[in-house]
């Protein structure tokens, strides 16, 4: 125990010593950018997300949802995770859909997926630099683990929830 | 009458979301300019540590995925596994805080903590997976073609050595001789 405390009073002190050491003025400044860009990419594609998903709440009626994916627990999370990766909607944009999908009454394991495979291809730029650094096996790899690892995965969510 | 309807739900949600958005990307940006590269690079070249470590980094880094594929890079070359890059990967893209907090706004705490979990999971299991595919020799098969290359050169090489010195050799004797 007394070694225990110990190693979390150096790390503490270790982090106190590195936040000490910083350029406060020079890292506001940075993250300052970042997030005035983080504004500029993430607001109107949220805006235009949550309207696409008011127009389906008024449109959309729940029997066409309950009946895509709220019948069958396996196919209704192989739709999701597939419709997940191939609807164009840039990252966080998925929320409002799948929000409005869960609230008409979609499995939740079904929702899990859908939000898990949006980020399988979502950016192509991000994309692009991991072939670029890692190779193409590398990310066909990692694309087909990911899509049986989130399957599975929304089963359990199913499961637990 | 819809067309109203539909802006006035979409107005109410966004602004019912806007401050978790704000706060998550503020939060996400001001740490990811805090953040100490040398000890990360410490840390990810140890095996079943790496996965460990890169699946909760990936969990807790915020920010978007590009800024991070060059340090990734960097560290891939100077001793990372692809265990440890497939794990911060899965964790970064499927996790991440500020998916969190936007899921805690439309799902609850409930939902968001065993999908954290679950995604930790899921992010060691995709490490020890590419760890075994790399131990296979699966993800760099290019790489195997270049050292058999490698290997058959240094065996002609050595052969032509071997038979520059013997016929060196004969010279030299029938110059004695």
């Amino acid at each position: 125990m007394k070694k225990f405390n110990k190693k979390n009073k150096c790390l503490i002190l270790r982090i106190v010593r590195y936040l000490k050491k910083q350029d406060h003025k020079k890292k506001f400044k940075q993250a300052g950018i970042g997030i005035l860009k983080d504004f500029r990419s993430v607001l109107p594609l949220f805006f235009l997300a949550v309207l696409i998903a008011s127009f389906a709440e008024v449109n959309v009626p729940d029997y066409v949802i309950l009946g895509i994916l709220g019948n069958n627990i396996y196919l209704s999370i192989f739709i999701a995770t597939v419709a997940g990766i191939l609807l164009p909607f840039p990252k966080y944009a998925s929320y409002p859909l799948a929000a409005l999908l869960y609230a008409k009454g979609a499995f939740i394991g079904s929702i899990f997926a859908f939000i898990a495979g949006e980020v399988f291809i979502g950016n192509l730029f991000e994309d692009y630099l991991e072939v670029k650094y890692f190779g193409w096996r590398f990310f066909w790899f990692r694309l087909f683990a990911s899509f049986v690892f989130v399957f599975l995965a929304a089963l359990i969510v199913q499961v637990i929830i | 009458m819809t067309i109203v309807l539909i802006l006035y739900k979409a107005l109410i949600e966004f602004l019912k979301m806007l401050p978790i958005l704000l706060i998550a990307i503020v939060f996400g940006r001001l740490a990811e300019s805090y953040l100490p590269h040398k000890s990360v690079k410490k840390v990810f070249s140890n095996k079943h540590r790496g996965i460990f470590v890169a699946s909760i980094a990936g969990m807790f880094k915020p920010g978007p995925l590009y800024v991070t594929l060059p340090l990734l890079n960097s560290l891939k070359k100077k001793g990372m596994t692809y265990g440890a890059l497939a794990s911060y990967l899965t964790s970064e893209l499927v996790g991440g805080p500020l998916r969190f907090l936007i899921e805690v706004g439309y799902f609850g705490w409930f939902y968001s903590i065993v999908r954290f979990i679950i995604t930790f999971f899921m992010a060691i299991g995709s490490g020890y997976l590419f760890l075994y595919l790399e131990f296979k020799g699966l993800l760099y098969k290019k790489l195997k073609n270049i050292t058999l290359i490698t290997q058959k050169t240094t065996k002609k090489f050595v052969k032509t050595a071997k038979n520059k010195t013997f016929s060196f050799k004969k010279n030299m004797m029938n110059k004695k001789d």
